[in-house]
Formats: C-alpha cells, structure tokens, sequence
C-alpha cells in the first residue's frame, strides 16, 4: 500500500533571467516498509527531492500525499503538525544542539509533545541505550565522536516513532566501521515497519537498501535493485 | 522537557552570551531604579521643606467683618467674638495625622494705635514665626524677651522708628530689637511681640485669633489634615491655602516628572540594546531554529523559545538591578543627604521593578522572536 504518492511534481528554481527546473513531472510511490536510496550525481535534485518529501520545500507544481494527506495544502502549523508526527530527520552534518546534552537534544521533538515530562525522559532514554548511548546522556555534543553524533541525530529522528525517516548522508564523515554500524541500526528501525528513505553516493549502502531512485537531470528512475 | 527548559538551557550553557544580556538589563534597572529612589527621596525632602517653611493651613474664627485685617483674618476690638483658646491650638497637635504636622503658630491680633497710627499689634511665638516663615529676613535681632517688639518695614517708616528705639503701646514700653526687611504684604504693617505679653496687656488670657498650620503633605492628602482640624475645632474654618499647595505640587511635580522621564529614558535605550544583542544571538542560532522549525516546531514554539529567554534575562536581571540599585540609593542619600532618614526596602516597589524588567525583556524580545519565527525551516536543509 502507497504510503507515499508523487504526482507529477515539478520543482523550478529561478535561475537568472530564466528557471532551472530541478525535478520535471516526476511521479512515484512509496509503499509503507521500503527502504529506500535515492542517488545520482551532484546537482541533478536528490536534495530537492528529499526536502519536498519531508514537507519542507513546496513543489512548483503537482501534488504529494503521504498517508493519503495532501500534504502541502495544510496550513504552515499543520505542516510543521504533520513533520513532528510522520518524520525523522537525519541531516548530514547532524546538526546537533550544541548547548543540549545528547538526552536533552533527543528529548526535543518531545518538548512539544502533549507527553507529560516523565514519559518523555523515558521515551528519549530508551532511544538512547538503543542506539548504543545509554552510558552518554549527559554529554554534550561537543564531547561525542562522530558516529556518536550519528547515533544522537538518529535517536532524535526515531523518539517521536515517526513512521518515515529521511536521512542526508548520514554515513558521509563516518568510517566504514562505523558507517555499517549506522545503516544496520537504519535497517533495524526499517524491520520494524518503518519507511527509511536516504541520500547516499556511498556503494557500501547497496547492501542495506531495497529499492534505489537514481535521480538524474530532473527525472527519477526506479530501481528494484541499487545496481 | 519544556520549551521553557531549553531557554534556560540555552542561557546557562552560552554564558558570555547571556551575560552580556544579563549585564545589559542590570546596568539599565540599576541606573534607572538608583536614579528614580534618589530622586523620589530628593521630592520627599523638597516636599517636606516646602512644607515646613510656610503654612499652607490656615485655622480662623467664622467672623466677616473687615477692619484691619493681617493674612486675611480681621483684628478685632478687645471684647471680640470669633477667637480660638489654647485648648484649641493644642488641639491640632491631637488630631490622626498629627505626624504630618510640622508646625503650629497660633497669634493675637490687636488694633493699637502710637502716634496717632492705628495698626495691628500682633502677638506670636517668635520660634514658631521662625520655622514657619524661613524666607523672614531681620534687620537687627528677633526678640527674645517679654518687652520687646519687631517691626514690619512699612510700620517703622512710619512711627520712625530703629533698632534700639522705644515704643509705648497702651501703657507699657516695648523696645525694638529688630526690623522685618520688605515683604511686599500686610506683614510690612504689623508690630510683632510675645503672645503671652499681647495677651496679658489686652486682657485676652489664653485668647487667639488664628493659627497658620505647615503640615507635610507628601503622604497624606492635605484635605484629610483639614478636615481632621475642622473635626477638633468645630467652630473653626479651616482654610487650604491654594497658591502654597499648588505651588507645592508644582515643585514636587518637576522632580516626579524628572525621575520618571529620565528612569523610562534609561530602560528603553537599555532594552532597545538588549533588543540589538537578542537580534544578533538570533542570526547565529539561524542553523538551530531552521532545524527546530524541520523537526515539528511551529513558528509560535519558536517565538515563545526567544521571548521565555527575554523574560527570564528580564526576571533575573531585574532582580540583580533592583537590589544593587537600591543598595546605590542608600548608599547615594548617605552621601548627599546626610540628615535624611533610611529608605525603606519595600516588597512592593521591588515586584514592581521586577515586573517591569520581566516585561520589557519579553519586550525586548519582540522583534528577535519575530524574526525567528519567520525564518523557514528549507534553509537548513539547502545548505546541506
């Protein structure tokens, strides 16, 4: 069943005199439990892309339906509603809190939550000790390593049990170790039902994904297999 | 966690940031509640030496009819209706207010007539004349014993009379030991000496014409003190004298409106700096409240993340302003007003100052917040 449904979606940027047109009429469907890459070269609209299904960038034209929602005919605050309940965000350079400890940055999706305070430090601890932090609450950002980092932005992307993840890169500035460690705990989250949509250049993730969407000169090409 | 939470968080873990802001507000309610308590003790003063160096109550008899008349109260024969015992006058050192009461000067009026001048002869409490009027000025020396007179400037031209110089009034000798420079009012055409001696020569034992009331009016409605007196003299009218209490309030308004337009001056240019400085902290967080906004936070989240920021910086430095302005206060009423008495450190003034800093920091926060709130969360993401 399509959790996900693209129609004809058009995304056109201005572009001196005239508009450079990032995404041409793309239609597409995502079914609720894929894990999904969508790669291609620089420049040829995987940002635009993700940034659209995320309900963060409207399309020029055509519409998007996620869980049968038009999604970008709600309101600005519904919209923003509609992201903290259905979507967790992994950026590529985390973008962790600096001043929040790891607990307190995974906690704050929840900070405006209807969960009263208690649940919500349970909520965000169980999160932690799942993606193996649960000895570096209270650290902060700062003082994590890089796959740490990693490991915080997921928590925070998963405590609000969204059912999609769009993840940038998220293995881009990891070693390979470490890198395997981050798309298993993806593939993981995606066992469980969750819908997981990445951007990625790395090969090392073919193994981890489902389908691929090779995005090039503005149209998307589906592919059972990321060959 | 609260959004409240992660303000504060924010506030205690970016220290130099928040101090600058802290440093800011404190500054400005320091300055502004040192300025408003030194200048609000400097009216209280004013008001209270306005008070004491004239009468602005006047106690006489209900009588009408005009004959020689001295600040309006008309001197009558020996045998005269219309006039006060000391019972009265000591009455009005009873009454409720009685603190506000800073001097009573009862008086007899006489008519007398020497060389063939009538004039009023009249009889006070030289050290109450002295308080009571502090702008007298006296050629000679103010009298001191039972028999001796000053004169006012018109009168002694008149009888020709110096420092020195005998008068006989009714039989007995008076001699003058001073004379009163030039008022411009009936006080330049009266002779003065010592009650008991006007009275005991006239037969008016324990008699008084009127009396002249300075009361301090800074915290009680001067019409309360009148209406008290009316209430222990019943016979009595209990005049309000207009010009000195407006006056007065004139005076004492030039501060009030001093201390308030400068102390407001101070906070908005402090706040409007706090303003700047939350406008700044605003654009370095752009990458953080981008991604607030990505993750669920709808533009109100953000606004009241800033604003709670702006209160809390408002609260405490409220707080930290108040107490080391009042300390400067003290400390700068000490050194420049040495006989005044200790400011009270009232609770009620002090939530005030609180409140306001509260408020202009949420104030403050306006337009940062505004700001926040408006920036889309798309941004983050283009520059990934």
């Amino acid at each position: 069943m399509s959790l996900i449904k693209l129609l004809e979606i058009e995304k056109n940027y201005p572009d001196g005199l005239g508009e450079f047109k990032a995404l041409k009429k793309v239609s597409v469907s995502i079914d609720s439990g894929e894990f999904i890459a969508i790669t291609g070269p620089s420049g040829s609209g995987k940002s635009t892309l993700l940034t659209i299904l995320g309900v963060l960038n409207p399309p020029s034209k055509g519409q998007i339906y996620i869980d049968d929602i038009d999604v970008y005919s709600l309101s600005g605050d519904r919209q923003a509603d509609f992201r903290q309940t259905y979507i967790g965000f992994v950026f590529q350079d985390l973008h962790l809190v600096p001043y929040l400890t790891a607990l307190e940055n995974v906690l704050l999706p929840l900070a405006i939550s209807l969960y009263p305070g208690k649940e919500q430090k349970k909520m965000a601890k169980e999160v932690l000790n799942r993606v193996g932090l649960g000895d570096k609450y209270h650290r902060l950002p700062g003082k994590l390593s890089g796959g740490e980092k990693s490991r915080v932005a997921i928590a925070r992307a998963i405590v609000n049990k969204p059912r999609i993840i769009l993840a940038d890169e998220p293995t881009g500035s990891l070693d390979s170790g470490t890198g395997n460690e981050i798309m298993k705990l993806f593939q993981s989250l995606n066992n469980e039902g969750i819908t997981v949509i990445l951007v990625t250049h790395n090969n090392e993730n073919k193994k981890y994904v489902k389908k691929n969407f090779l995005v090039r000169d503005g149209l998307i090409e589906v592919n059972q297999k990321w060959v | 966690m609260k959004i409240e939470t992660i303000a504060l968080k924010h506030l205690l873990r970016s220290k130099k940031q928040f101090f600058i802001l802290f440093a800011s507000i404190v500054l400005s309610m320091t300055l502004a509640v040192l300025l408003f308590v030194v200048v609000d003790k400097l009216k209280t003063d004013a008001g209270n030496s306005f008070d004491e160096i004239g009468a602005n109550i006047l106690v006489v008899p209900e009588t009408s009819s005009r004959d020689l008349t001295y600040e309006s109260v008309t001197a009558h024969n020996s045998n005269n209706r219309g006039v006060f015992s000391s019972r009265d006058y000591i009455s009005i050192n009873t009454i409720e207010r009685r603190d506000n009461i800073a001097t009573v000067a009862p008086k007899i009026l006489q008519p007398v007539s020497y060389q063939n001048l009538d004039f009023i002869l009249a009889g006070i409490y030289f050290q109450f004349e002295k308080e009571i009027k502090k702008w007298w000025r006296i050629e000679g020396e103010w009298p001191f014993r039972e028999n001796e007179v000053l004169l006012g400037y018109k009168i002694a031209g008149s009888l020709n009379e110096k420092n020195g110089d005998e008068l006989l009034i009714s039989g007995k000798s008076f001699l003058v030991t001073g004379i009163l420079t030039e008022q411009g009012t009936e006080e330049d055409e009266i002779v003065y000496a010592n009650i008991m001696t006007v009275q005991n020569l006239f037969g008016l034992e324990d008699k008084i014409s009127f009396i002249e009331v300075a009361a301090y009016c800074t915290t009680c409605p001067i019409e309360e003190i009148a209406r008290q007196i009316s209430e222990k003299i019943p016979d009595a009218s209990v005049i309000i004298m207009a010009e000195a209490v407006k006056t007065r309030e004139n005076t004492i308004d030039k501060f009030a409106s001093f201390s308030i337009v400068f102390s407001v001056v101070i906070l908005i240019l402090g706040f409007a700096i706090v303003s700047l400085m939350m406008i700044t902290s605003v654009n370095h967080r752009t990458k953080e409240i981008e991604i607030l906004r990505s993750i669920g936070y709808r533009k109100a989240h953000i606004a009241d993340l800033i604003l709670v920021e702006g209160a809390i910086t408002g609260l405490l430095g409220g707080i930290a302003g108040y107490l080391i302005g009042m300390s400067g206060a003290v400390q700068t009423i000490k050194a420049i007003m040495p006989a005044a008495s200790n400011i009270k450190w009232d609770m009620i003034p002090a939530v005030y100052a609180i409140l306001i800093s509260t408020l202009l920091g949420v104030l403050s926060g306006i337009i940062p917040a505004v700001k926040a709130a408006s920036m889309e969360p798309i941004e983050s993401i283009k520059r990934i």
